[in-house]
């Protein structure tokens, strides 16, 4: 949806008749600010996100405004990235079991192997489907018709690098159902556990393959069946489906030829869950044959279930082993054993392969343990060995990970935790520790230290270094002071050095820029 | 940076603070939560309106990832089972991805909650409930669906406050009782945060 199409959406919901603000006008207000000075190249810049939605009566709508000054330029390209621009906007009207949603949207189906469609805020760019989005929810399921286009696109360039490629050429429209199967016999308890579903989604593209403009197009089309209830959690998806591409007139844009033809896209993903008194088992399994929506990365639209363990561990988040869709298979077995709320065990094992060649390129085992010794005192303590066979990345990673958290009897607690991670194929070592002071509930003290034995440059494509002014470190300090304001008003100041690399926070990692200098960060909810 | 790109920047910052000023100017006027749609564990949809008709409803935004969620979702274990019979409940909110539903699972059984477990991996009704993107993100709701407490983050001692706040709604002698006593407590050792400090005080936040 463009602008304009947006404000005669406004206009619309004007010109409704005035008994509409005969209902509450319910708004909700957050707001995210971030002010940085950075030392090594004497810049600041000023980030800043406005979100506001209204609810009125059975309407809701929404913006969005994103500021960051000055742009980033590496990480930017395209005229529709603005200084300050418009970053989401949407209309949702509800009745009884229908709703209308137009403008940005999210959608998933089952979970999320062939559709999983949702704004990732760690990307600094409109990245949300934008389009119509009608919703029925009834006592016979749901129903799902979407239609729209991912106006931008992330295509990473290198490990810490990406452009936002612009256009309305990525275009899908998909239709997807589940239904209460008990509906029809509300009796049977095995049907009261089932849940089936089925999607059919098309969509399509242009890309540059060589010097030749191309039109991609991919139907996909799957099922899902779920079954669950207090002893088992069983899940399976499956996605078949073909893919063209056409060669197109660079003048006209208009497809002219069949380059490729095949119907060899499959992906199948399931999970199990076995639940026992104090011990539960889970398993989860892959298989993806050429599942990529395109020839390049289409993240903002295609997010299937990845294997791997996304580590709290700041060290061993960082080597990040990221699957791909072109060709992978593979499997994870986790064992839990919990036999109070104060103590849990964890066990787990991953192995991903190339799909055709049969070929490992990712292996892991990790173990977790939690302990509360007492009110005063609680332990956490994970150890993993990975071992990455991919061309630049490959290595055998051991690390651990220890979180110590004192709380002292007049109500100060005193956190520390330690990591460390060894490297025996590139022969490295790195340290992490981490002590954290609160007085009281509202605010607390952080200090850090975050050291390797390998110098380490930071990436020639950050954006807050440049030239001679690039950063070679071996060990980076910090100290952050969070204070939270009137509950609902949260703010950080953090004085130091950052090293760069992958950050995770359960399934969304992001990669931070290395910083030095000092950043002031208020985020309110109001 | 640029002086017209400065004065943008600025106009945005002022907005937000009018809001918040707004906000504050409002304090006595309580504002409407509205009301959504999730899907619970066994994916059947539920909305805020059928929980607030049995009485005020603690809605918390977590996540499995979230160490101080799980701090959170302990204490709110504790409220839910002492004021349940009174009419008050918890929604735990998942941000989890979908396909980490089944971890959300294996979690919920393994801490044997016992309040409603519901999912938004979208994070759609939690940006409609204007949740910050720090977790945990919680709000207070009454019965007739006016907001009384909101709270970003979460340290050992908030759940005096956020009791204070429960008891306020379910019975307001009470909790005026609860009060004297902090204040008390204030008192005698003449610490102003006494009261919320109890336990470990780590403040966290799980972005």
């Amino acid at each position: 949806m463009n602008k304009s199409s947006f404000l005669l959406a406004i206009f619309l919901i004007a010109a409704i008749p005035q008994s509409i603000w005969a209902y509450d006008v319910i708004y909700s207000v957050t707001n995210d600010a971030t002010y940085s000075i950075f030392s090594r190249t004497e810049r600041d810049s000023l980030e800043e996100r406005l979100e506001l939605t209204l609810n009125i009566g059975n309407i809701q709508t929404g913006v969005l405004f994103d500021t960051q000054q000055p742009l980033p330029t590496v990480r930017h390209t395209g005229s529709g990235v603005g200084p300050v621009y418009l970053r989401k906007r949407f209309v949702e009207i509800e009745k009884s079991d229908l709703s209308l949603r137009v403008g940005d949207f999210s959608v998933i189906f089952g979970r999320g192997l062939s559709v999983n469609l949702f704004r990732d805020d760690n990307l600094p760019h409109d990245n949300e489907a934008d389009g119509l989005k009608l919703t029925y929810q009834g006592e016979f399921g749901e129903a799902i018709l979407f239609s729209g286009n991912v106006p931008k696109r992330y295509l990473p360039m290198s490990d810490l690098g990406y452009v936002v490629e612009e256009g309305k050429s990525h275009l899908f429209r998909g239709a997807m159902c589940n239904l209460k199967t008990d509906t029809f016999s509300p009796e049977t308890q095995f049907l009261k556990d089932l849940k089936i579903g089925g999607h059919f989604m098309r969509f399509r593209g242009s890309e540059l393959v060589g010097d030749n403009l191309t039109e991609y197009r991919r139907r996909l089309w799957g099922g899902m069946i779920t079954y669950g209830n207090d002893w088992i959690d069983g899940y399976f998806e499956i996605v078949a489906g073909e893919k063209m591409r056409l060669r197109q007139d660079p003048i006209t844009g208009e497809s002219l030829s069949y380059l490729e033809n095949s119907d060899d896209i499959r992906a199948k993903y399931g999970s199990l869950i076995l639940f026992f008194d104090d011990f539960s088992f889970s398993a989860e399994w892959k298989d993806y044959n050429d599942f990529n929506f395109a020839d390049q990365d289409a993240k903002p639209y295609h997010n299937p279930p990845v294997l791997r363990h996304q580590h709290i561990s700041k060290a061993l988040g960082r080597y990040l082993f990221q699957e791909n869709l072109f060709g992978e298979s593979g499997y994870k077995m986790e064992a839990t054993y919990f036999p109070s709320f104060s103590t849990s065990i964890t066990g787990s094992y991953c192995y991903i392969q190339k799909r055709k060649e049969k070929e490992k390129i990712f292996e892991e085992i990790y173990f977790k343990g939690e302990h509360e010794l007492s009110d005063a005192l609680s332990l956490t303590g994970l150890f993993a060995k990975n071992e990455v066979i991919i061309i630049g990345k490959e290595g055998e990673y051991t690390g651990g990970w220890v979180q110590a958290v004192y709380s002292l009897e007049s109500g100060k607690t005193v956190t520390v935790t330690q990591e460390a991670l060894r490297n025996s194929k590139k022969d490295f070592t790195e340290f992490f520790t981490a002590v954290t002071f609160a007085p009281t509930s509202r605010w607390s003290v952080t200090l850090s230290y975050d050291g390797t034995d390998q110098k380490e440059v930071a990436d020639r494509e950050n954006p807050w270094f440049s030239g001679d002014k690039l950063g070679i470190d071996d060990c980076w300090i910090a100290a952050e002071l969070s204070y939270r304001i009137k509950n609902s008003h949260l703010l950080r100041v953090m004085v130091g050095d950052r090293r760069e690399g992958w950050n995770c926070n359960g399934a969304v990692c992001t990669l931070e820029p290395a910083f030095s200098g000092l950043e002031v960060q208020l985020i309110s909810s109001f | 940076m640029k002086k017209s790109m400065l004065i943008l920047s600025i106009i945005l910052w002022i907005t937000s603070s009018a809001f918040l000023a707004i906000a504050e100017e409002n304090a006595e006027e309580l504002k409407k939560c509205p009301d959504f749609t999730l899907k619970t564990l066994s994916e059947d949809n539920v909305k805020l309106q059928s929980y607030l008709e049995e009485g005020c409803v603690f809605i918390d935004f977590w996540s499995t990832w979230c160490k101080p969620c799980k701090k959170e979702m302990k204490e709110l274990q504790k409220l839910f089972d002492k004021y349940h019979d009174r009419g008050f409940t918890v929604l735990a909110v998942s941000l989890d991805a979908a396909k980490d539903q089944s971890k959300v699972k294996k979690f919920t059984k393994q801490y044997k909650y016992s309040f409603p477990i519901l999912l938004d991996p979208t994070q759609e009704v939690a940006k409609k409930l204007g949740y910050p993107g720090v977790l945990p993100y919680s709000l207070l709701v009454d019965k007739e669906g006016y907001i009384h407490h909101m709270q970003v983050g979460f340290s050992k001692g908030d759940e005096k406050e956020i009791e204070r706040e429960i008891l306020l709604l379910l019975d307001p002698v009470k909790a005026d009782d609860v009060d004297d006593k902090a204040d008390e407590a204030d008192d005698s050792d003449g610490s102003e945060e006494k009261d919320s400090e109890k336990g470990d005080s780590e403040e966290e936040t799980g972005e």
